[in-house]
């Protein structure tokens, strides 16, 4: 994650977009700075493509507007679409084409000079790490070789805001790495990045703020630590001891902080705002008790029970 | 706009030609197709049919020496080539040998029945591999024996009115009628030709409009679409790579069967014009079909149905009547505008006459072409 500027680089305001009887994106407003990597989480069908296709200009929005790099996007309108970098969920290149043809077709589309484009598309290669099959068509790339020139093509025009739809849907673990590894470079170079997914520990990784997403509606929004914090879920600290542990639990129970002290098989239970913080007073507490010590767990509240929290259901549902 | 759509109409032709699809249904298959009917129907490859026939005067009358020599004068003409055989010679031995494509033989008796008020009759032996030519003998022959008949109801009639009948009325009815299949202006192989290359247009066509469904059902459309480009620049894109691989197949073809088969097409502005005007129509209907379809595959099936459809209908295979419902039908389509456009023009004195040919196929052009472009545009969406 990476320090996030005040100045504005997407901003939406009140967008709605119905398709019939469906309601799909209702009273969506985000503001994305520069070198924030900004998380839309939510569920297939939350409405995160439909919201992200009317940031990027390609579907008209029924009400609302957006503002990229100080443009406003309308699908009729070309302007301000240099500043959109779009990475789409599928894999939008060409199988008859090289990688090196794909990122050249796309630096002509996008008007880069022959020159400026020959040394861009050498430069995403490497980004990339196609260099070396920079001549083969695509079809005969591997999954992950594919996912990376989809996202290269996106970055080629040295986008100010870059949008990634789900980027590693489909992906290997090791693709899926080195993807999310670019993604926290780009970031910390400045670029606005908007990421949906609905992987939960992709959006704690790389986002510097989350907004959650159901029904079309974005339900919650901040850092991690504020949503999870927002709906008052507790550090789950777990103790194994041996050994006199009563005094100690009283001691332990009259720390701020602490909200409550459970006894299981051989092991403490504490829930606590902020267990770790907590966690060298308790264990002196208990080390003065003459307790002897197991192992410690602690475990955080995260985006899942956020959502569970918010919606009433699983974030994968 | 412009820098947009050269830049996709590059990367589309790109594709095609490195898939292969455009040599392989644009110019191969027809060639093919137009050679392998060439080999079934018979010497459409030398420009003209040729008749290769025998006859046989098994009778050795007056009348049958007269029908005889009417038979051997048509050697020469209208690639007719025509052999008097011996009057006891086997005609399917004859046949065997020589490898001729019919022997007329005219039996015993021939003569006396002409004067009398028996039905006359002459025999056609036919070699089972030549249909096409035996059939063209059988029609002579039909046509003789018509006229024969015709001669002796005059005959009688004349007798009858006391009026003096010329004795050599019958040389007068060995005029051999034949139709070119095609018209006249064309001959058959270059007709055929020409068919198969405004059928096998429409399939050339549908690589480049119906990839707009492709790469919205791929995903590569959602990211044109976010490009700074005109959003029209996509379907005009799109319908200039259809128009551009539909001149470039069909131009090919024509110049492949004029050097490979001597086929005269006249004029080329006039050959050029039609083929401008028919590839035209051809992505116009093609695009309408695009344009309704729900997935490029769909599409696909539906134009290629389409396609076949319109080129039997249109004379693409066989000539079509002028008259009646199927004549008012063929005239919506541009296979017989441009075939009809192909007929008149080696025989014409100016390319000009390929006018109303070609004024027929823009009007159905711009008539499919406005729906064509309003539903393309609503398929404009990621």
């Amino acid at each position: 994650m990476s320090t996030t500027s005040s100045e504005p680089i997407a901003e939406v305001s009140g967008l709605h977009k119905r398709f019939g009887a469906v309601h799909a994106v209702n009273d969506v407003s985000l503001r994305i700075g520069a070198g924030e990597t900004y998380g839309l989480l939510g569920p297939n069908g939350a409405g995160k493509t439909t919201t992200i296709s009317m940031l990027a200009g390609l579907l008209e929005p029924d009400e609302g507007t957006v503002v990229v790099a100080g443009t406003p996007i309308r699908p009729r309108s070309t302007k301000g679409r240099e500043a959109i970098g779009l990475v789409p969920q599928d894999l939008a290149i060409y199988p008859d084409l090289s990688g090196e043809e794909n990122l050249s077709f796309f630096a002509a589309l996008y008007g880069m000079p022959n020159r400026e484009a020959s040394q861009r598309v050498t430069e995403i290669l490497d980004v990339i790490g196609l260099t070396d099959r920079r001549k083969d068509r695509t079809s005969k790339y591997s999954g992950g070789m594919k996912r990376r020139l989809n996202i290269g093509i996106g970055l080629l025009h040295s986008p100010r805001l870059l949008i990634l739809d789900e980027p590693t849907v489909g992906v290997d673990p090791q693709s899926r790495n080195a993807i999310l590894e670019s993604v926290e470079a780009l970031s910390g170079e400045g670029m606005a990045v908007l990421y949906t997914t609905h992987y939960m520990e992709e959006a704690e990784r790389l986002c510097d703020r989350i907004g959650i997403i159901d029904d079309g509606t974005v339900i919650a929004e901040g850092t991690t630590a504020e949503l999870t914090a927002s709906i008052g879920e507790q550090e789950r600290v777990r103790i194994e001891v041996n050994g006199q542990v009563e005094d100690a639990v009283e001691h332990i129970r009259a720390m701020d902080g602490i909200a409550d002290v459970g006894a299981d098989d051989h092991a403490l239970v504490i829930l606590a705002s902020d267990g770790s913080h907590h966690l060298p007073a308790i264990i002196g507490h208990l080390t003065d008790g003459g307790a002897q010590i197991g192992s410690i767990d602690v475990t955080r509240p995260d985006l899942e029970a956020v959502f569970l929290h918010l919606t009433g259901k699983a974030l994968r549902e | 706009m412009i820098h947009a759509v050269a830049t996709l109409v590059r990367k589309d032709l790109r594709e095609r030609f490195r898939d292969k699809s455009f040599f392989l249904l644009g110019i191969l298959t027809p060639l093919v197709l137009a050679f392998i009917l060439d080999l079934v129907f018979g010497d459409l490859g030398e420009g003209e049919l040729e008749v290769r026939m025998g006859v046989v005067d098994a009778d050795q009358s007056d009348v049958s020496s007269q029908l005889g020599e009417g038979l051997v004068a048509l050697d020469g003409q209208g690639g007719f080539e025509v052999t008097m055989l011996g009057a006891d010679a086997d005609a399917d031995a004859v046949i065997d040998d020589d490898g001729l494509d019919a022997v007329v033989v005219i039996p015993d008796g021939f003569g006396a029945a002409v004067n009398s008020t028996d039905t006359p009759s002459l025999d056609v032996v036919e070699n089972p591999d030549r249909p096409v030519q035996a059939g063209v003998v059988e029609s002579v022959v039909d046509g003789l024996v018509a006229d024969i008949e015709r001669s002796r109801l005059l005959a009688g009639a004349g007798e009858q009115l006391d009026l003096t009948v010329p004795a050599d009325s019958l040389a007068s009815v060995l005029e051999v009628r034949r139709e070119h299949p095609g018209g006249e202006g064309l001959d058959v192989g270059a007709r055929m030709f020409a068919g198969m290359a405004v059928m096998f247009v429409f399939f050339t066509v549908q690589f480049g409009v119906t990839t707009l469904l492709s790469e919205k059902e791929s995903g590569t459309l959602t990211r044109l679409l976010a490009a700074p480009i005109p959003r029209d620049s996509v379907m005009i894109a799109k319908g200039a790579v259809s128009y551009v691989l539909g001149v470039l197949a069909t131009m090919i073809l024509m110049v492949a069967a004029s050097v490979l088969l001597g086929a005269s097409w006249g004029s080329w502005i006039g050959a050029t014009l039609l083929v401008l005007s028919a590839v035209l129509t051809a992505v116009a209907l093609m695009a309408v079909v695009a344009g309704l379809a729900k997935t490029a595959e769909g599409a696909g099936a539906a134009q290629a149905i389409i396609a076949v459809g319109l080129a039997m209908l249109g004379g693409s295979w066989f000539p079509v009547g002028e008259d009646g419902l199927i004549g008012m039908l063929a005239r919506l389509t541009p296979h017989y505008w441009f075939l009809s456009g192909l007929e008149d023009l080696p025989d014409a004195a100016s390319w000009t006459v390929v006018g109303t040919p070609v004024l027929a196929m823009l009007i159905i052009a711009v008539v499919a072409g406005v729906p064509a472009a309003i539903l393309l545009r609503r398929r404009l969406t990621p």
